[in-house]
Order: C-alpha cells, then sequence, then structure tokens
C-alpha cells in the first residue's frame, strides 16, 4: 500500500478529464467558469500536496496506470519539477479564466460557452498529463487532446481573422504532431519499448554499441522539431501571432503562458529522462536547439517592435521568451535546464496576466487593441496598468521580478560552458535591450494621459473581482520569483536529478 | 525643419506616448504621419495582402525542397532500420510475448489486441476518446446554428431544402433503409459485444452503429431520427458512454496502483466488455455528431 498522497497526480489528471467532460451538459456558462476555475484550484492544492511530498522525501516515484506495471502497462511519474509544473500549470489556468472571464462572455456565443470550457478543461488536463507521464505513446495521445482543444480555444471567438488563424495553427500544429509520431514510431521499432525508463536503457545500450545510429538520431531530430513546430521554436513561430493575437483575452493567456510550455516540458523529461544530456550533446540537436533559441530571442523581439496591436507585440514577445528557454536546452548543461525550467515558471506567471491586463485596458479604451489608442486607459483600471506594468518589467528582466532571476541564471548558466560564453551573454544583452523597446513605450502609452473627450464619452468601469484576484495573485507570484528565488531553483535542481 | 530637431520631436512625441512604436520606426522609414482611420481593421489585412504575396512566391519551391530533403531522410532512415516483420526485431521483445502469452489470464479477453489496449493500455485508449469527443465538441462550436451566427435567409434556405426533400423523397434510399439499418445495428451490436473475443471492439462497432444511424437519418431526415435521438439523449450518451469509462477505468487504476483488491470479475472479458461498450457509444456519437452538425448545423 503506497502513501495516499502519491495517488494525487493521478486524482488531478482524472478530476479535470471528468469535469471537462461533465461540463457539456452544463448550460449556463457562467456556472462552467466557476466549476473550471474551482477544479482547477483543487488540483493546485493536489499538486502542492505532491510537491510538499516529494520536495520533503527528496523522492520522486512512479505510479502504475492500471494493474500491470512497466514495461506491459502505462506509467506517470512525478518528482518535485513536475509537481512544480502542475501547480504552476493549475494555477496559470484560474488566472486566465479569472482574468478573462468578461471579455469571455462577450466574445463567445452564449450557447457555446459551456464548450469553451470543456475545452479548456480538457486542455489543462493534457498539460498534466504530458507534464507527469513516463510512456512516450501517453505523452502522444496528450499532445493530440491539447492540439484539438487549443485550435478549439482560438476559434471560440467566431470572427473570420480567427478562423484563418486557427487553420494556419491547426495545420502548423498537425504538422508538429506528425512528425513527433514519426519520430516515435521510429524510436519504437528500433528500441521495442515504449515507456521512458525501457526506452533509456535500450538507448544506452545502442549508443554504445553504435547499432542504429542512423533512426536513433533521426528520431531525436524528428522529436525535437515536432514539439518545437508546437511550441514555436524561431522559424515555426509563424502560426502563433495570429493565434494568440486575435483569439479572446483568456485564450491568448492559456496559449500563450501554458499550452507552449505543455510540448516544451514533454521535450525536458524526453532529453533528461530518454536521451540523457550526453548522449544529446552526441547528436549535436542541441546546437540546433541553441541557434533557434538565439535566432528566437532576436527576431521575436524585432518583430514585437513592429507590432502596433497590443496583443499581437505580447505574442511576438512570446516567440522571444520561447527562445531563450530553447537556448537553455540548447547549452546542454544541467545548469542551462534549470535556468530554462525557472523561465518557463516566470513566463508562465507573467504571460497570462499580461494578456489579462492587455484585455482589460482595451476594454477601458473603448474595445481598443492598438496601443495608440490606449493612452491613458491604466488612469480607468489602474490594476490593470499596475499589472501590465509589472509584466511588462519582469519580461525586461529589471531586478526584484522574475524575469530578472531567470535573465540571471541564464547568464550564469552560460559561464559553464567553454566557447559560447561570449555569444550568449552578448545575445542576451541586445534581447533584453530589444526586449525594453517595445515593452516601455506600450507601459508609457498606457500612462501618459489621453484626450479627455474620447475617453468621457466610455461608459464606467465596472468591478471585476475575477481580474483583480488574478491580477493580484500574478504580481505576488512574479515578486516571489525575483526575491525568493531560491526555493524555486532548489525544487527544480532536485527535480531535474530525480527525474 | 532641420533633421536633428525632426528627431528631437519624436523621441519627445515617443516618450509622450503620442507616436505609436511602430512610428518611431527603427526598421523601415517613411511612413510617419500617414495613419489609418481604422488601424484596428485595416492594418492586418494590409499586412495580410503583402504577407500572402510574399509568401506565394517562395512557397512552391521552398516546400519542394523541404519535401524532397525529408523524404530522402526518411528514405535513409527506413532502410537502416530493422526489416518489417524479422523474429530478431527490437519490438520482438517480452512485453509481446507476455501480451500473447496472458492477455487471457489478467484481462479476461482472449482477443489480445482488445486486452492490450483496454487494460494494459487503457488509460491511453481513455485519451484517444477523448479525442473524438474533444473533435466532435470542436465541430459544434464550429458550426452549431445559434441565433446570433444563423441569419433569416440561411433558415428559409435550410427550410426549403427540407421541404424540397420532403417531396421527392428517394423510394430506393427509403426501403433501402428501412430494411438495412436493423441489420447494421444488430451487427454493430454484435461487434460491441463480441470485441473481447473476436475482431472488433469499441471503435468499429461504435462506427457501425454510427453509419447505422447515418443511413437512417439521411433516408428520413432529421425529424424522424430526432423523435428518438435528439441533442438531449445525444449529450446524454455520449457522456454517459465517457463516464463509464473513466469510472471503471479509474477505480482499476486506484485499485491496481495501490495494490488493493478489484472485484471486476474477469468472465465475460472483466473489464473490456463494458469498457468496449463505452467506447462504442462514443464513437456512435461522434460519427453521427459529424454528420448532424455538417449537413444541417443541429442535432
Amino acid at each position: 500500500m503506497r502513501p495516499f498522497v502519491e495517488n494525487f497526480p493521478f486524482f488531478s489528471i482524472f478530476l479535470v478529464m471528468v469535469t471537462g467532460i461533465l461540463l457539456s451538459v452544463v448550460r449556463s456558462g457562467r456556472l462552467a467558469m466557476r466549476i473550471s476555475v474551482a477544479v482547477a484550484l483543487i488540483a493546485a492544492v493536489l499538486s502542492a500536496q505532491v510537491l510538499a511530498y516529494t520536495v520533503g522525501g527528496d523522492l520522486s516515484f512512479t505510479y502504475v496506470m492500471g494493474k500491470y506495471a512497466a514495461p506491459l502497462g502505462n506509467e506517470i511519474k512525478a518528482g518535485p519539477l513536475q509537481a512544480i509544473l502542475a501547480l504552476t500549470f493549475c494555477v496559470g489556468m484560474a488566472i486566465s479564466l479569472l482574468g478573462g472571464s468578461r471579455d469571455l462572455e462577450r466574445d463567445v456565443l452564449p450557447r457555446k460557452q459551456n464548450l469553451y470550457f470543456v475545452m479548456s478543461n480538457l486542455t489543462l488536463a493534457s498539460l498534466l498529463a504530458l507534464t507527469y507521464t513516463n510512456d512516450l505513446f501517453t505523452g502522444y495521445v496528450f499532445i493530440e487532446i491539447s492540439t484539438i482543444a487549443a485550435c478549439a480555444l482560438v476559434m471560440a471567438r467566431d470572427t473570420g481573422p480567427n478562423m484563418i488563424a486557427t487553420i494556419r495553427y491547426l495545420f502548423l500544429s498537425l504538422m508538429g504532431s506528425g512528425l513527433f509520431l514519426i519520430g516515435v514510431a521510429i524510436l519504437y521499432s528500433v528500441t521495442g519499448h515504449l515507456l521512458m525508463p525501457q526506452i533509456h536503457d535500450e538507448f544506452r545500450l545502442l549508443a554504445a554499441t553504435g547499432q542504429y545510429a542512423l533512426p536513433l538520431t533521426v528520431s531525436v531530430g524528428l522529436i525535437t522539431v515536432g514539439l518545437g513546430v508546437k511550441s514555436a521554436m524561431f522559424p515555426f513561430h509563424l502560426w502563433l501571432p495570429d493565434a494568440h493575437g486575435s483569439a479572446t483575452t483568456a485564450s491568448s493567456a492559456i496559449l500563450s503562458g501554458l499550452v507552449l510550455k505543455g510540448y516544451i516540458v514533454l521535450m525536458l523529461t524526453l532529453m533528461v529522462r530518454v536521451f540523457t544530456l550526453e548522449l544529446v550533446l552526441k547528436t549535436r540537436i542541441n546546437d540546433v536547439l541553441l541557434v533557434a533559441g538565439v535566432l528566437g530571442m532576436v527576431m521575436g523581439s524585432v518583430r514585437a517592435i513592429q507590432q502596433t496591436h497590443i496583443k499581437r507585440m505580447l505574442a511576438y514577445s512570446s516567440v522571444a521568451q520561447i527562445g531563450y528557454i530553447f537556448m537553455g536546452f540548447g547549452l546542454g548543461t544541467e545548469v542551462g535546464v534549470v535556468a530554462s525550467c525557472l523561465h518557463i515558471l516566470v513566463h508562465a506567471c507573467s504571460k497570462p496576466m499580461l494578456f489579462c491586463c492587455a484585455g482589460k485596458l482595451g476594454d477601458a479604451a473603448g474595445h481598443h487593441k492598438n496601443l495608440k489608442n490606449l493612452r491613458g486607459s491604466a488612469y480607468r483600471s489602474p490594476l490593470a496598468g499596475v499589472g501590465f506594468t509589472v509584466g511588462a518589467l519582469s519580461m525586461i528582466g529589471i531586478p526584484l521580478l522574475g524575469g530578472f532571476t531567470s535573465k540571471l541564471y541564464f547568464a550564469s548558466a552560460s559561464l559553464h560552458t567553454s566557447d559560447r560564453t561570449a555569444v550568449i551573454l552578448l545575445v542576451l544583452a541586445v534581447s533584453t535591450v530589444l526586449n525594453a523597446l517595445y515593452y516601455v513605450p506600450a507601459v508609457l502609452a498606457i500612462w501618459s494621459p489621453g484626450s479627455e473627450e474620447k475617453l468621457a464619452g466610455l461608459p464606467p468601469m465596472e468591478p471585476d473581482w475575477g481580474f483583480r484576484v488574478s491580477t493580484l495573485v500574478s504580481i505576488a507570484a512574479i515578486f516571489a520569483l525575483g526575491i525568493l528565488y531560491d526555493p524555486a531553483i532548489n525544487i527544480i535542481e532536485a527535480g531535474i536529478r530525480l527525474m | 525643419m532641420s533633421k536633428k530637431e525632426s528627431a528631437w520631436t519624436r523621441f519627445a512625441a515617443w516618450v509622450n506616448g503620442e507616436h505609436e512604436p511602430a512610428e518611431s520606426r527603427l526598421f523601415s522609414m517613411g511612413m510617419g504621419p500617414r495613419k489609418e482611420r481604422r488601424p484596428e481593421i485595416t492594418l492586418p489585412k494590409r499586412e495580410e495582402k503583402q504577407r500572402l504575396h510574399g509568401f506565394l512566391s517562395w512557397y512552391p519551391v521552398a516546400s519542394a525542397v523541404i519535401g524532397v530533403i525529408l523524404v530522402g531522410i526518411l528514405l535513409a532512415t527506413v532502410l537502416a532500420m530493422p526489416s518489417f516483420g524479422q523474429v530478431e526485431n527490437p519490438t520482438n521483445n517480452e512485453v509481446p510475448a507476455h501480451y500473447l502469452q496472458h492477455t487471457r489470464e489478467e484481462t479476461g479477453a482472449s482477443n489480445a489486441v482488445a486486452g492490450m489496449i483496454l487494460n494494459y493500455r487503457g488509460f491511453d485508449t481513455f485519451g484517444e476518446s477523448c479525442v473524438l469527443f474533444l473533435a466532435v465538441s470542436c465541430v459544434f462550436i464550429l458550426l452549431l446554428r445559434d441565433e446570433n451566427n444563423t441569419s433569416q435567409k440561411d433558415l428559409e434556405q435550410a427550410q426549403r431544402r427540407e421541404q424540397r426533400r420532403k417531396r421527392r423523397q428517394d423510394v430506393i434510399l427509403q426501403e433501402a433503409a428501412r430494411l438495412l439499418s436493423p441489420f447494421i445495428l444488430l451487427f454493430g451490436a454484435y461487434m460491441l459485444l463480441g470485441g473481447h473475443h473476436s475482431p472488433g471492439g469499441g471503435f468499429s462497432g461504435g462506427a457501425v452503429l454510427g453509419g447505422a444511424l447515418i443511413l437512417y437519418a439521411s433516408a428520413f431526415g432529421q425529424d424522424a431520427i430526432r423523435r428518438f435521438f435528439n441533442e438531449k439523449v445525444y449529450n446524454t450518451v455520449r457522456v454517459i458512454g465517457l463516464m463509464l469509462y473513466a469510472v471503471l477505468f479509474g477505480y482499476y487504476i486506484f485499485t491496481g496502483a495501490n495494490g488493493l483488491e478489484n472485484h471486476i470479475p474477469l468472465d465475460y472479458g472483466g473489464l473490456i466488455l463494458p469498457i468496449d461498450i463505452a467506447v462504442g457509444l462514443v464513437v456512435a456519437c461522434t460519427m453521427y455528431g459529424f454528420y448532424a452538425m455538417f449537413t444541417r448545423g443541429e442535432l
């Protein structure tokens, strides 16, 4: 009989999935929304318990999804890293839904609102499953779920540009899934297993003997590129700005803050648990990741500077931030991976809030999303202005905020590599300046006094408690990651060690 | 106006927030004073057009090159992979051997494939069932007819189509449907119920059931099928199907992982039979849901 807390990862996955299924018969959108937020918070509490248990005991455990253990049946595995990521995803989902609830009620047709929450719950379930899975094919199944659900989140707002964005997203996303599936098929046919520990053993054996070297390299490459396409790695990011820029606020927040991370976490699990970092270094896939990451950091920011639409600007900023994460992977060292994980947490805390605040500011300016028209909007909705400012400063990397910590760790991680330190430090500096070049004008725009006559005619802002709570929680999380980052780093380091 | 002044005024304007960032152009020039009247609508369109133009000029060449490279890589990989169906292949290890030997005593199914997908790897299959559920929900979001997205004209058109169909009823189709539907339903049920010891199971049986519903609906019209299979019944059936799967398999996982005794009898297919039925209900609803949504936009 195992400790009861070890059931919690399974409980949280099933709870969220079952809620998602049941919400399809709930008529009222508002009720569905409350249930979704409550369930996300319950799952967060369960994940927090798993976190306390795994950190307290300095352990990770596998949990058989059925009666028969690996290599016969499915398995999940939870350690400190999985637990803290699951906690972040659950809280991030609650924050996104609460923060975007007003826009949601306006953008999604009343009769379809419950279906929206079906999608959001199954997205969360797939994120949890992708985080916890110890089985490659379970990973693929939940990639499918999150692909479909994420597309539905984009198209829930029924407008023409949204449909185009959805189709583009769907095609590129399916191509990513396809590459991943081919990679998994190749890996299965040369190792004969689908469970990660068994693949790891066979992989190590094959790498030592040099047998099937080409299929192994190709499968690692296909899996990496497939997941890269789905998580908007630099040359494959073209779907992202449209999908994230035009969707309803909550969808943008969920997609940018959470869904992208699910695939990255699966890639991280594979790199650390299955392929191991030293063998990945041999295939030189990490060089590809490094180049893609560095290019993404620069090009994402350059494109963000050119945007006038605030949500498209934030979307391009996501491309840049994802670039940081891939750069950390590309270093091929444990410190690099730790820095990437920290950045995943920081970005998952700040991006949903930035999108929610941008949506609120747009409301305050009379449903405009253009930076020029947002002038003075922060005075009409001060909390949204403060939230946007804090998030923007964190993304730039101002000390005391989360973004600073992760950039600091990226910089120190680059010192551990022999030949790339200069390049990475330079790119970090350039990209920080570029970040500032688009976030600072946006912050200045929202806080500069707007024209009186334009804002005078607008109806007064209604109090929105969900938005207030979600913004305050996110701000607290950003400050916590910026000031008290030691515990987070310790958890991540322990998590990588116990992967 | 000297160049320095204009740079200064531009900077001052930028600090005051009077310029949007794109106007302080770092990477292109000469767009300053011209402003779109309705930037939110016109700007994306123009960008879209330019991008589309650029896209179409290099797209065919680039896709051909990428396609050829990918085909080359995959062909080389396939040549280096173990050849199909050999005894010494890595896939032919202890796992399939165990499935083939022990499926019957461990899961109660004599069909090893059914035992494998619905018991050993049942969590994956639950995920797959959710994919079907999600797919049909997506189509609902996209196509479900609603007073907000349907004009009067659309409604009249649909009514006219319905009346035309009623006037000119297809006798051959109707007679064939009347004759065949019961047998197809029966065969679907047989596949569902026999999936644990013969080819068949939830996915194929459910597809046959869904096919029967589609045949009936296309012969006699949506109204006829709505008498016993309306939206409420539809939603109930598919939710009950997935919930049955979730509850049964959740119980199985919980007892299995905690080393408890599960009280699932292994006769008559054990867990496989009810899960096959659950999957069948979901698949049938998915098939019929697609048909109804794409033809009429309502259930």
